[in-house]
């Protein structure tokens, strides 16, 4: 049996879904329900594995994971729709997260941080991504790293190489996301005016935000 | 006994027919839960208390107890039958009734003819079998059948409700019951079952529609030993009783159908899902299944054939997700009800792994009824591809709620105001929300929509479980929306993320714009969620959650808008938005209960004042306001809404006596230095002159005419506004300090642009004089009048010929004062034509009823069509004879001409009134500049600018012929605008707080039902001749009374 899968085709046996074949054959498919060590239970419950039947079902999208692969059945993993979808899911998703990446065990192997890199989502702090987590956070050490209002989505390349984040990424413009973040600084005794000032050298006019949930948290 | 051949169904259906058609008398009571809810237990009561009677009379009447009919609007209904006579339906009875009812009826024969509903003479279903059809009838009491709620139903799964007792499975039989199921059981094979559902073209009446056969047919080419069918009774929509209201009125249908279905797939249990909220339903089924079981018509080998055949009664705890049937199936299996992504379909894998078909009550209960008449029967019933009947649940805001089964494909208009009899109070019809919280809201617009799946789909709708709630004018549709978002929130199983959590976010959104926090971008967020929720869900459930939102942000997005950016709830729904629905409705936001309360304190003079905070014309609104806040008023529900507006009235009146009291001076601000033109002195520019000369700025008013005033002074007539008062409440504010410079015409006299030089910031308030043209040939002949025109002429006192028959058409304020005028000046006969029906004039009723009274002849549902030219003038006016027709987006039917039907009407003079439109002199060459399609300037409604930068307009002028209080709005709005952007802030609102007004804030102890003031009027013979003020005002006592009246919703409890 021959399923088709972003115009390529793939042999499969029969009563596989299409997941199965898709991961069989290495073609990327983000999931957060379905769990390998238990394959039977597909709740289809995260729609983050949907695709997009093109031919030979029900057209539309489909979550893989319970998507028999029929014969001649062709999908596409990447379609504008799909993408859509899956970008709205992050973002539901994150929309009820503690956003408290810095303590967090999984910083540096977040799925978020990577879905978040995927589909281009400005949701989660550069933390999320630095894999020094608690004890070797550097605004622990009394170094002023701007991680934690700073968006993610470059792998915390500096902080990977033990600089400190200098914000290039552009400081947060989500007014509950900076609080999360400012909250990380309260401990390090940093004056407002110090975070400002490193915050401005990449986001010049991106801290006005900053500065109005500074001034409503009553940060000095 | 038990049942086995033919001959015992109709030994059973005679015993059935006897208790139908019994020799003694019987009282019936419609006890569904409806009818319990309504009183129906307490009306039993109260009859077997009676027993003492009956010893006395010697009758013994049976009591009997049956379903519900699906009347609601008319619960609790008792029926009386007496040997051999039709069933008299009595509705709205209560025990004083019923008393009645006993005695003159039951006992002396004679029905009560005023609580009658009517007689069941002629068989309201298409039963074949017992029919109840008599040959005698009693007299003035009309045929149920004939009632506009029952006439064009067509009654298949309704069959038996309300008519037989639901716990006699003889009456079931004797109405044609278990027929079917032991004719196909001895005739047919499985397959020939299903062949005949599958020509039926039967539908799932459920809400998806999916074709019932082909639905059995997967289900018996299902490989498997054991196989179900179930019944989804997990009617959980708001709004939605059918299936509740068959289970309860007739439960032997659902299991006859069950039975067919069984033997057709070949399954050898049912189970009938019904939620726990349905006590009464599940104890009906539950006796139901009893006698079956006792009769051998359930159990093994049933009805004398080899088949097996049991049910059994499963309770669901009420989840909303229960009703899709993966969730409902792993609910029986004892599982959390949450859905499964299908394939597999329940047809293949189902209950406890085995091949099962769930149908919903209303599809079980129609197919008994495919088999005794036919597929052919029933195919040839509905439109093309939606066949025979739906059971929908009409509630809301509509004269005559309940039950109704039509034939598809009824339009829309005919369900909502023939069987429903239209709104409540006689509001207007605004919107319909069809299959409750998956569905959508269909406008006025789309009245004319024949329902059918199809049709219903394609406007976003659905037709679902079959709720449909009707939304009146007061219905603010952002918070249906938020209401039903909020019912998918709360029972949304929480297995996907898209139904999780985007329906709370999307009520997140939505609760904010409610609450007067909205954004413009949210309304492009909430479709983004809505059309992600919908492709991305799980099951159906998040799938339709997003419709509410998505059908009225399709059809109602002004209101969305007007949410967002006036923060504004335009029928005084969201309560964060405003404080009283008075004050709210007002579009000049006058302080209604504030006024009441300085009144009732006999501060008259302050209540003078405080209104005057908000409109400068307290004395004129008291006269000519079509004060739309009386129809808001709280005191409706009670009894009568206040008399807002002769409280205006009598405040002003006092005032302008000096007898008013102590009158406050209403706070200015410092002088800004900013210049402002105010072209045209009607009520916009004298409005706007008002605020901003208020606001500090210097104003300057130009005006055509001798005198100011615009359509108060020329377009009012004196008997409705004495002159004295108007200039009165004109002089005060030109007294504030406004400079006026009248028979100065912007345009002539003076060059627009050098106004637009002089002046900082201008404001067009130039109205709306012109008379619209006929467009008909010879219009321009001697004898035919333009009704502005000669109105401003009578009020000036200028001498005109109007002859002794005066013919005026249109149905405006105008045509109205142009007849009551005519009249005064001697005119012996003065004819209205419209061409609409009466209810549809844009006049006021009051003004109406007043020409009524005035002998004015009114002529309606005319158009006129051609004049008539006698001698070079004109000498009559032939008119097309017209009839209601489909309905426009507006909500009101439009107008059509018969064919070959024509109405002469002679007369020496012709007015026409036909509407209004701008005189665009004012702007010379720039006039293009301003103007739309219709010759309105347009103006953005929220800032009221211009497309130039430095204009603003209100008032007719923008609006077409509007109200008073509507120019007042604009000439306020424009002020308000005009010093935001002169001055770089708002600052209107800081006039108010210039003038302290302090009064009781004490809730009113004033509950008691009370009658709102009666308006005097000086009677109709002394109204000719003279232009005497026809309205009269209250007195002192009066007045204090009704201000008394308010309810004072602005008191708000603990804050």
């Amino acid at each position: 049996m021959k399923i088709i899968i972003n115009d390529t085709e793939y042999d499969c046996k029969e009563g596989l879904k299409v997941l199965d074949v898709a991961r069989a054959n290495g073609v990327h498919l983000p999931t957060l329900c379905f769990n390998p060590l238990n394959a039977e239970a597909r709740p289809a419950g995260c729609r983050l594995c949907v695709v997009e039947v093109l031919e030979g079902g029900r057209p539309g999208l489909q979550s893989s994971c319970t998507l028999p692969a029929t014969e001649g059945l062709k999908v596409s993993t990447k379609s504008r729709p799909v993408y859509d979808q899956r970008r709205e899911v992050v973002e539901l998703l994150l929309s009820e997260h503690e956003q408290d990446c810095r303590n967090c065990f999984v910083s540096g192997d977040c799925v978020f941080s990577e879905l978040c890199r995927e589909y281009d989502i400005n949701g989660v702090s550069v933390c999320s991504e630095c894999p020094k987590r608690r004890q070797g956070c550097l605004l622990s050490r009394g170094v002023l790293c701007l991680g934690p209002i700073t968006y993610a989505n470059c792998d915390a390349y500096c902080t990977r190489r033990g600089y400190k984040c200098e914000g290039c990424h552009s400081v947060m413009k989500n007014e509950d996301l900076l609080r999360f973040g400012l909250a990380a600084f309260a401990k390090a005794e940093f004056t407002r005016d110090e975070i400002l000032e490193a915050a401005r050298v990449f986001s010049f006019d991106g801290v006005g935000v900053l500065e109005k949930v500074m001034t409503e948290e009553g940060f000095r | 006994m038990t049942v086995k051949t033919k001959l015992d169904l109709n030994e059973m259906a005679r015993i059935g027919m006897n208790s139908l058609e019994s020799s003694k008398p019987q009282i019936i009571f419609g006890l569904g839960t409806c009818g319990i809810a309504a009183g129906g237990n307490k009306l039993v009561d109260f009859t077997r208390e009676y027993t003492g009677y009956w010893q006395e009379t010697g009758i013994q009447p049976q009591i009997i107890t049956v379903g519900c009919i699906g009347m609601c609007h008319a619960e609790p209904l008792v029926d009386i039958k007496l040997p051999g006579k039709p069933r008299v339906t009595y509705h709205n009875v209560t025990t004083a009734k019923m008393k009645r009812i006993i005695e003159e009826h039951l006992i002396e024969g004679r029905p009560v003819k005023e609580f009658a509903m009517g007689q069941l003479s002629e068989e309201l279903s298409v039963c074949e079998h017992g029919k109840l059809d008599y040959t005698w009838h009693y007299e003035d009491i009309p045929n149920l059948k004939e009632l506009p709620f029952l006439a064009r139903q067509v009654r298949i799964v309704l069959r038996n409700c309300g008519v037989i007792n639901p716990e006699s499975i003889e009456q079931y039989i004797a109405r044609g019951g278990y027929r079917s199921a032991h004719k196909i059981l001895m005739d047919l094979k499985p397959q020939g079952v299903i062949d005949e559902v599958i020509k039926s073209g039967m539908r799932g009446r459920g809400g998806a529609g999916f074709s019932t056969g082909k639905k059995w047919q997967f289900a018996k080419d299902a490989p498997g030993d054991q196989k179900y069918v179930i019944c989804n009774a997990d009617e959980g929509d708001p709004g939605a009783y059918m299936d509740r209201a068959v289970l309860e009125s007739d439960p032997h249908s659902v299991i006859e159908g069950m039975i067919i279905g069984g033997y057709a797939i070949g399954a050898s249990i049912g189970i009938l899902y019904v939620r726990a909220e349905y006590p009464l339903a599940i104890k009906r089924l539950e006796k139901a299944i009893l006698q079956a079981r006792e009769f051998n018509i359930l159990g093994d080998n049933i009805l004398d054939s080899d088949f097996s055949f049991d049910l059994r009664i499963m309770e669901g705890a009420g989840a909303f997700v229960c009703g899709e049937e993966t969730a409902l199936i792993a609910s029986i299996e004892g599982k959390r009800g949450e859905p499964k992504p299908r394939p597999p379909f329940p047809a293949r894998s189902g209950l406890f792994g085995k091949p099962t078909n769930v149908n919903n009550v209303e599809t079980w209960a129609n197919i008994p009824m495919v088999f005794e008449k036919g597929a052919r029967w029933f195919n040839s019933m509905g439109t093309e591809r939606s066949k025979a009947t739906k059971v929908f649940s009409l509630v809301g805001k509509i004269e005559r709620a309940g039950l109704v089964e039509i034939p598809m494909g009824t339009k829309m208009k005919d369900i909502i105001y023939e069987i429903g009899g239209g709104m409540q109070h006689g509001r207007a019809f605004k919107a319909v929300q069809t299959g409750g919280p998956s569905g959508g809201c269909i406008p006025a617009e789309y009245l004319d929509v024949a329902v059918d799946y199809e049709n219903l789909q394609e406007l976003g709708s659905i037709v679902g479980s079959g709720g449909m709630v009707a939304m009146d004018e007061d219905t603010c549709m952002v918070d249906i929306a938020r209401y039903f978002l909020e019912f998918c929130v709360e029972e949304s199983c929480g297995q996907c993320t898209p139904c999780r959590m985007g329906t709370r976010r999307m009520l997140e959104v939505l609760e904010r714009i409610c609450q007067g926090g909205g954004k413009m971008s949210d309304i492009e967020l909430l479709e983004r969620l809505s059309v992600q929720i919908r492709d991305g869900s799980l099951c159906a459930l998040g799938g339709t959650a997003p419709n509410p939102v998505l059908t009225t942000l399709k059809y109602f997005r002004h209101e969305y808008e007007q949410h967002i950016l006036n923060k504004k709830c335009p029928s005084s729904t969201c309560a964060s938005l405003f404080l009283t629905p008075c004050q709210d409705t007002c579009p000049a936001g006058t302080d209604v209960p504030g006024q009441m309360q300085l009144v009732a304190e006999g501060r008259y003079g302050e209540a003078y004042e405080l209104q005057r905070q908000d409109n400068p014309f307290p004395a004129i609104c008291g006269r000519v306001c079509d004060h739309p806040c009386e129809s808001r008023c709280q005191r409706n529900l009670m009894d009568q809404p206040l008399s807002v507006m002769m409280i205006h009235r009598f405040c002003s009146d006092k005032v302008l006596e000096g007898k008013g009291g102590y009158r406050p001076e209403l706070g200015k601000l410092d002088p800004t230095g900013k210049k402002i033109a105010i072209v045209g002195g009607g009520v916009a520019g004298l409005t706007a002159a008002f605020f901003l000369k208020r606001l500090g700025h210097d104003v300057t008013i130009f005006e055509a005419q001798s005198e100011l005033g615009g359509m108060l002074m020329w377009g009012i007539p004196p008997y409705r506004l004495p002159r004295e008062v108007l200039r009165w409440e004109i002089q005060q504010i030109i007294d504030l300090g406004v400079h006026v410079r009248l028979n100065t015409a912007v345009g002539k006299d003076v060059p627009f642009e050098d106004i637009l030089q002089k002046f900082d910031s201008v404001f067009l308030g130039v109205g709306a004089q012109n008379d619209l043209p006929m467009n008909l040939p010879d219009e321009d002949k001697p004898g035919i009048l333009n009704g502005m025109k000669l109105l401003r002429q009578m009020n000036l006192n200028e001498k005109v010929d109007l002859g002794k028959r005066l013919l005026v058409i249109g149905g405006g304020n105008v045509s109205v004062d142009v007849a009551r005028t005519a009249h005064r000046l001697g005119c012996e006969k003065v004819i209205i034509a419209y061409r609409r029906e009466e209810i549809d004039m844009p006049a006021y009723p009051e003004e109406i009823s007043e020409a009524k009274k005035e002998g004015i002849e009114f002529y309606f549902l005319l158009a006129p069509e051609k004049i008539l030219v006698e001698k070079g003038r004109a000498a009559g006016v032939v008119f097309r004879k017209m009839k209601m027709d489909e309905f426009t987006k507006w909500g009101r039917r439009k107008p059509v001409p018969v064919e070959y039907e024509t109405v002469t009407i002679m007369a020496d003079r012709i007015v026409t009134a036909i509407g209004q439109q701008i005189d665009a002199d004012f702007a010379g060459d720039m006039a293009n500049q301003f103007l739309d399609h219709r010759q309105r300037i347009s103006v953005d409604p929220y800032s009221m600018q211009t497309s130039h930068p430095q204009v603003f307009a209100g008032g007719d002028a923008v609006l077409g012929p509007a109200t008073v209080i509507e120019a007042v709005a604009h000439g306020k709005n424009a002020a308000r605008q005009m010093d935001h952007k002169l001055m770089g802030e708002d600052r209107l609102y800081r006039l108010q707080g210039l003038t302290q007004f302090e009064y009781s804030m004490n809730p009113p102890n004033n509950d008691e039902p009370l009658p709102r003031a009666d308006i005097l009027t000086i009677p109709a013979r002394d109204r000719v001749c003279n232009f005497r003020e026809v309205v009269m005002c209250l007195d002192d006592q009066c007045a204090v009374m009704e201000a008394k009246r308010c309810l004072r919703c602005d008191i708000r409890e603990g804050v």
